[in-house]
């Protein structure tokens, strides 16, 4: 089984995602084994830090889907990433463009094709840091 | 009595102290007009009282938050020019892009049987 944990700003997205990654590719999302998680299932407070999201992350083997902004204060995802980002560390998902996402069609389907992609390479993938779909 | 709601600063830029969410990830929300229930309907861990007191906050520093929407659309459109120069871009079509798919979980497949049966 593979946990897409949705993170607190992404749970609508994250839904939105695996309903369309479900009904395009059924076999696909059967195959993967695929689950979709929010804090409230796995036990994360809704006011975790990005430490404790990206420590459990990669203790449990579970892919973050985040909408996550800040980039430039100290202790923001993308500080957390940088420093504790390993060549095993498994990245994390933003959607590049969530309002496109929700009325393009096209643009929905590259991102449900690109998250698949993905999935399928995560091995290849880790280290990478944070991914934008598509 | 219910818990108050402040805006904090834990390392992450302003957020509410009731939640991870920051008040740059509502700022979007706040440029487009969206109600308060639109939001927590957006983000159903939201109340509509966390809404209104980040709003309230990214009013009361507007010009402030939007210079940091605008450094993080900035930053993450560089994020992904750099990622298409570290990965191979998304294909261009969805034909392309569905055909593409189909093809590498054929190979999953196969990887997958070969390890079954060896």
């Amino acid at each position: 089984m593979r946990v897409i944990l949705a993170d607190v700003n992404a749970q609508s997205q994250a839904q939105r995602l695996a309903s369309l990654m479900q009904a395009e590719w059924p076999e696909f999302w059967d195959d993967l084994e695929l689950v979709v998680r929010t804090f409230g299932d796995v036990g994360l407070p809704l006011d975790a830090s990005d430490l404790e999201v990206w420590q459990l992350c990669q203790a449990e083997d579970f892919v973050l889907l985040t909408d996550n902004r800040n980039h430039d204060s100290p202790d923001s995802l993308e500080a957390t990433i940088r420093r504790l980002n390993t060549s095993d560390s498994l990245p994390v998902f933003t959607i590049s463009d969530l309002e496109r996402f929700g009325s393009d069609r096209d643009f929905s389907g590259l991102v449900v094709d690109r998250f698949y992609e993905f999935l399928l390479r995560l091995d290849e993938l880790r280290g990478t840091g944070r991914l934008y779909l598509p | 009595m219910p818990v108050p709601i402040e805006i904090i600063d834990r390392g992450r830029g302003p957020q509410l102290s009731t939640t991870r969410i920051t008040v740059l990830d509502l700022v979007p929300y706040f440029q487009q007009g969206c109600s308060h229930a639109e939001i927590a309907r957006s983000i159903p861990t939201l109340s509509c009282a966390e809404a209104a007191v980040a709003e309230a906050y990214y009013r009361a520093h507007r010009e402030e938050f939007d210079e940091r929407d605008r450094r993080a659309r900035e930053w993450r459109e560089r994020q992904i020019l750099e990622q298409r120069r570290r990965l191979s871009p998304p294909p261009a079509t969805r034909e392309e892009s569905r055909r593409r798919l189909r093809q590498l979980f054929e190979a999953h497949r196969e990887r997958k049987s070969a390890g079954h049966s060896g």
